[in-house]
């Protein structure tokens, strides 16, 4: 039986992380897009500019903090509403109890899967961050443009999400972890 | 110095690619003139105005607006410029995230150092 070896590991390693980055990516993601973007449609990045402040630092530079900071606390929450979730199908579906369930747990994981996990999510946040806004200044004045941008933000973070999420695996491979 | 120019344009001209909007214009603006441009859409009347508050890059010509030229002004210089200037845009540009009352805030908010530093 090493269902529960795969969903501890599994989940603290990879998927926690990752599915919180591409939800992120999906819902925060595209309304700073969509917002940035607005912004330009309406010349109010022009404005901020002509007042003298640099839209990097009022507009795009918070944002990305937050990113940074909201990532690893919402992988930590998705991670284990995750492991919860694979103990209460392995109880309903797998006949196995949950005091079973938790000590084999404990035996599968180790706090080194649950760093590799957590390492890799502010990482994940500059670069949804990071891309979202850089597609957000590229809005040209039309809706449709906004559109555009706004489909290629959430297309390009994911895609980025997933290979940052493979370079991690690469590097910590490399040093053992 | 009661007739130099506020707003002092020399041979500016701008272009996109292939394409010259302004082709060595030049331009005075005294103090307590008002001036409208007028011109078919598409003729470079926003070009020109955006190329005046920096907006858009200028590929020959000099802009001085107060007195500075913003191509040699220090830092300081073009920020105090621009906490003088005022631009109204095409599309209303308030800060649409903000209510009114913090629109009005913003910049003495923002620029509350520089205010206590003078």
């Amino acid at each position: 039986m090493y269902a529960v070896d795969l969903v501890g590991i599994l989940i603290l390693r990879e998927v926690g992380v990752l599915i919180v980055a591409i939800m992120v990516a999906g819902r925060s993601g595209s309304s700073y897009t969509a917002e940035l973007g607005s912004m330009m449609m309406r010349e109010e990045v022009d404005a901020l500019r002509t007042m003298g402040f640099d839209p990097v630092e009022v507009l795009i530079l918070p944002r990305v903090l937050v990113l940074i900071i909201a990532l690893p606390v919402l992988t930590f929450l998705g991670s284990m509403a995750a492991l919860y979730g694979g103990g209460l199908v392995a109880w309903l579906y797998g006949g196995m109890s949950p005091e079973i369930y938790i000590s084999r747990l404990e035996e599968a994981i180790s706090l080194t899967h649950f760093k590799v996990g957590m390492v890799k999510a502010p990482f994940m946040g500059l670069v949804i961050g990071v891309v979202a806004c850089a597609e957000g200044l590229l809005v040209k004045g039309s809706a449709e443009s906004l559109g555009l941008q706004t489909t290629a933000s959430v297309v390009k973070s994911i895609f980025l999400v997933i290979v940052l999420d493979g370079l991690f695996a690469i590097f910590f491979a490399s040093i053992g972890m | 110095m009661k007739d130099k120019p506020v707003i002092s344009i020399k041979d500016l001209v701008v272009g996109f690619g292939d394409q010259i909007v302004l082709d060595h214009l030049s331009l005075d603006v005294r103090k307590g003139e008002i001036l409208g441009v007028v011109g078919k859409s598409g003729g470079g009347k926003s070009v020109l105005l955006r190329t005046i508050i920096g907006l858009l890059p200028k590929r020959h010509g000099k802009i001085e607006v107060l007195g500075v030229d913003l191509d040699t002004a220090t830092e300081q210089q073009r920020r105090a410029l621009e906490r003088r200037w005022g631009v109204l845009f095409q599309q209303g540009a308030l800060f649409s995230s903000l209510t009114v009352r913090q629109n009005v805030q913003f910049p003495m908010r923002e620029n509350l150092e520089d205010l206590a530093a003078a």
